[in-house]
């Protein structure tokens, strides 16, 4: 399978009155074509700052401060100049974004706007609005009303559905979704979702979803990233995250999934708050909140463990002969 | 203070503006106990060069004019400062009346408020002032004021509805506490950032209309005002034709613009330390 | 159409409401000039009743009337379209002479208010753009100060120095004396020289503030989530343009409206420095004077023309921004 993007050591950094914020520290993680992966974590976790990053267009405060982000194996999107950026962007990645109610021009009609991204890609103007009346049908739209309407006219579930048509118009080769389906009701949630399967295996795109609750993308996603402090702490197939998780932090996740069947009670989730970013420990971020901490887990960063050829784990407990007990 | 301090030194102009607004504030202080008397006519000395004893020079009568200008800081501060406070006052007073309370207060204050609005404020100070007669300081302060608070008490209003939305002020009302105490423990400190920076402007706005009034000449000359000095000027002195009168055009100018100057740099920095918002890194 | 109906109807009560009470107020004003030439005509020898029907004759108002018999009258003839007829210039309509004033007055303050906004639109934008640099700080400190410099100020000073010192500039009046007002170049230029001076003052005075609301309202879109999205679909740098300065421009609108009642303050102390011959000008002299028909006129027209300006304002907002419906 080929490599849609590869990203090699990416760090991001915000850099605020009180400090410097390391949003995301020394990530790799990479997308293959047609592959849907899932970017899981709590809020401060870094997952909405690596979908900027995808893009090289971090905003401000924040900053990339090192890292290779390169798109088919050789186009490495930080060397881009501007105006080839600017054409790559939408018409080779596209986003769905968080808020995507407040996405759209306040004051200009829908179909202006999508006339105004053909324009800027140079796609015939009245291609561009079928092609958006077919995206709009698909996801149960009123494809006539919704082009004539303001974005204030529009329920924010509708505008959620407009957002992601807007992400499929120009057929990117990969699409990053940012919570994209907060603001709609659990209905309409599976719909969408399920239209964004379709296409992905129709059209062959990859997708990347940010969420902080995994039981949402659990049913499309093949892949699944965890993220803890800015730090990937797992990655493996959604079936083993969810089924047999490695580390702590991911167990305490999916143990805090409220069951479908059962008592409310019986869940137990994680302990403790989020990671203080701005005050990292030396050692395993996590650590604090562990329940199987180790003494060198406050000492060192735990190394990148590969548990089998699809699974990687970053936590000491799955070193080879480790030595001192729990 | 360490804020207060960094936030003026990243910019010096708002240091040069703080020391304008100390400098003329000093001398309508301590202006009138430096010269108590009105500086004498003096038929030898008309227009004379700035020098030792005359800093700024004389005018068409031979007076010193920076005597002159310290004489009638005092008038122009001293005003401007009370009209400001009127201002602000009488639009905090209304504005979180109207807010506060609601329904019928609300719509007659509003409607009142509208009126205030839309009269050419400048133009009603004007023939305030013809009618009334600017008697005294405080008289010329409320006359100053009188057309000049409807913006801030509409701002004011639609603030104190934001913040009565908020959660604390239902906790607070939950809590048994009186509506007045609510107004004054948890609204008005949350409005206090925004009176402030309003303060500032009405300050300079105050301080254009007190000294137009007598640089148009339509009231009676009581008070010695930079305004008095500028009217002489431009008009029946003929200094503003000749070269060697330069002194007395430029010295009133000099006064009200480093004065505007100084108030609105300052506001600067008072807008930035009342809005920690604005406060940026770098 | 029942909205601007009822619009109109509060207006008109405000305009009442407000020319009655400064009626009262002008004709409380000391130096009454009724009385003043009642005086003279008793000191000329006249008794009491010739010297009061002499005054009558003359200025068509009883000098010993009470002012609300005064007011009744006034009123009366207002709504037959009169204004009475001026004290200073005895016998002149007050209408004739508004009338004669008022176009210079429209058309100098027209062009000022629109060179000052669009003047402070781009310094605006500007200062946004390079905020936190030291041009935006020059800007908005520039913009301030020349905002709160009184206009008369600014005018002596102007006219000190394109007048006196360096002679580009003419003194007084509108247009030169050789040429009469009307469709002819001569006059033209004429007028367009005379009124360099004040229209200059006008947005020296004005751009300031319009500079300080653009800025602020451009920061606020630019921190905008549409924003950020149209840059990431790839719109070309005119059409982030484009949607920055519309959703910027479109609060100012309705103060755009509103500050003609500002430069109408404005006009008096300006017209009266450059003794131009207008509205501004006509309400000065006609207070020292002590002309009170002419400043009930100059009074009346002003708060008309500003409350219409803000019914025009008002619909014109509706009609600009889609998100205001009527």
């Amino acid at each position: 399978m080929a490599t849609i993007v590869d990203v090699k050591d990416l760090s991001i950094v915000f850099q605020t009155e009180k400090g410097v914020v390391p949003a995301v520290n020394h990530v790799d993680f990479c997308v293959n074509q047609g592959e849907s992966v899932g970017i899981v974590g709590e809020s401060g976790s870094g997952k909405s700052t690596i979908a900027f990053g995808l893009f090289d267009s971090v905003p401000s405060p924040g900053k990339i401060e090192s890292g290779e982000i390169t798109y088919n194996g050789n186009l490495s999107i930080r060397d881009l100049e501007e105006e080839k950026k600017r054409q790559f962007y939408w018409s080779k990645i596209s986003m769905v974004f968080q808020a995507a109610q407040n996405t759209l021009n306040p004051i200009l009609r829908i179909q202006n706007q999508i006339e105004d991204i053909a324009k800027a890609h140079r796609m015939d103007k009245k291609k561009a609005v079928q092609k958006a009346i077919e995206l709009f049908e698909t996801m149960y739209l009123d494809a006539k009303r919704v082009l004539k309407a303001y974005p204030h006219e529009l329920s924010g579930g509708m505008k959620q559905r407009v957002s992601i048509a807007l992400a499929l118009l120009l057929e990117p080769k990969l699409v990053v979704l940012d919570e994209p389906t907060t603001a709609l009701d659990v209905i309409s949630q599976a719909a969408v979702l399920q239209i964004l399967d379709r296409v992905r295996k129709e059209k062959g795109i990859s997708l990347v979803f940010i969420t902080h609750d995994i039981s949402v993308i659990a049913e499309i996603v093949d892949r699944v990233i965890v993220m803890y402090a800015g730090k990937i702490v797992e990655t493996g197939p959604v079936q083993k995250i969810i089924t047999n998780p490695s580390h702590p932090y991911t167990q305490g996740l999916i143990a805090s999934i409220p069951p479908l069947v059962g008592d409310l009670q019986s869940t137990h989730g994680l302990q403790g708050q989020p990671a203080d970013t701005l005050h990292l420990p030396q050692g395993c971020a996590f650590a604090s909140r562990c329940r199987h901490v180790l003494a060198r887990c406050h000492e060192k960063q735990p190394p990148t463990i590969q548990i089998d050829h699809q699974s990687e784990v970053a936590c000491y407990l799955y070193e080879e002969g480790r030595s001192d007990s729990a | 203070m360490k804020t207060t301090w960094k936030i003026l030194r990243r910019r010096p102009s708002r240091i040069v503006g703080l020391i304008l607004l100390i400098f003329f504030t000093l001398m309508a202080i301590f202006g009138p106990l430096l010269y108590p008397n009105m500086t004498a006519v003096n038929s030898q000395q008309i227009y004379a060069a700035p020098s030792i004893h005359h800093l700024l020079g004389t005018d068409y009568a031979g007076r010193d004019i920076w005597v002159q200008i310290v004489q009638g800081a005092q008038n122009v501060m001293f005003v401007a400062a009370l009209g400001a406070l009127f201002t602000i006052v009488i639009g905090t007073v209304v504005g979180l009346a109207a807010g506060y309370l609601g329904s019928i207060v609300d719509s007659i204050l509003m409607r009142i408020t509208d009126i205030f609005l839309t009269v050419p404020s400048i133009t009603l100070t004007i023939i305030l002032a013809v009618t009334i007669g600017l008697t005294n300081y405080f008289v010329m302060a409320a006359i100053l004021s009188f057309a000049s608070w409807g913006g801030l008490a509409r701002a004011i209003r639609s603030m104190v509805m934001s913040v009565r939305e908020r959660s604390f002020v239902e906790v607070s009302l939950g809590l048994g506490l009186s509506r007045a105490r609510i107004l004054m423990l948890d609204v008005l400190p949350n409005l206090l950032p925004y009176i402030i920076v309003h303060l500032m402007l009405a300050l300079t706005s105050t301080v254009y209309a007190e000294v137009g009034l007598f640089y148009l000449g339509v009231v009676p000359f009581k008070a010695d005002n930079w305004g008095v000095m500028l009217n002489y000027a431009t008009g029946g002195s003929g200094a503003m034709y000749s070269t060697q009168s330069i002194m007395f055009l430029l010295s009133p100018i000099l006064a009200i613009v480093l004065l505007q100057t100084g108030i609105v740099l300052t506001s600067d920095a008072v807008n930035e330390i009342v809005d920690p918002r604005l406060r940026t890194a770098g | 159409m029942n909205k601007l109906v009822k619009r109109l109807g509060s207006s008109f009560l405000i305009i009442v409401i407000v020319t009655t009470m400064t009626f009262f107020l002008i004709r409380l004003m000391p130096g009454n000039p009724y009385q003043v030439m009642y005086h003279q005509f008793l000191m000329q020898g006249m008794n009491a009743q010739q010297a009061q029907d002499q005054v009558r004759s003359i200025l068509n108002v009883s000098p010993n009337q009470p002012v609300w018999q005064q007011f009744i009258q006034w009123f009366t003839d207002l709504l037959h379209g009169s204004l009475g007829t001026s004290i200073q210039e005895t016998g002149v309509p007050v209408t004739e002479l508004i009338f004669n004033a008022l176009p210079w007055t429209l058309v100098t303050v027209s062009i000022g208010l629109l060179l000052s906004f669009v003047i402070g639109i781009v310094l605006g934008v500007i200062s946004a753009t390079k905020r936190n640099s030291w041009l935006s700080g020059m800007i908005d400190n520039i913009g301030s100060i020349a905002h709160a410099v009184p206009a008369y100020v600014t005018a002596v000073a102007l006219l000190y120095l394109f007048n006196v010192v360096w002679h580009i500039f003419p003194s007084s009046g509108a247009y030169g004396i050789m040429d009469t007002p009307g469709l002819n170049w001569s006059f033209i230029s004429s007028f367009l020289y005379h009124m360099a001076l004040p229209v200059s003052t006008y947005v020296l005075t004005g751009f300031g503030s319009w500079e300080l609301a653009m800025k602020s309202t451009t920061i606020t879109v630019i921190n905008d989530d549409f924003m950020m999205a149209a840059r990431l679909r790839g719109l070309t740098r005119q059409t982030q343009m484009r949607y920055l300065g519309w959703n910027s421009i479109l609060p100012l609108f309705t103060g755009f409206m509103l500050s003609l009642g500002g430069m109408f303050g404005g006009s008096i102390f300006i017209e009266g420095t450059y003794s131009f011959p207008g509205i501004g000008a006509l309400f000065a002299t006609s207070i020292g004077s002590r002309d009170y028909p002419v400043m009930e006129g100059c009074f009346l027209l002003t708060t008309t023309t500003i409350i219409l300006a803000n019914v025009i304002a008002d619909m014109f907002y509706t009609k600009l921004d889609p998100r205001i419906v009527d």
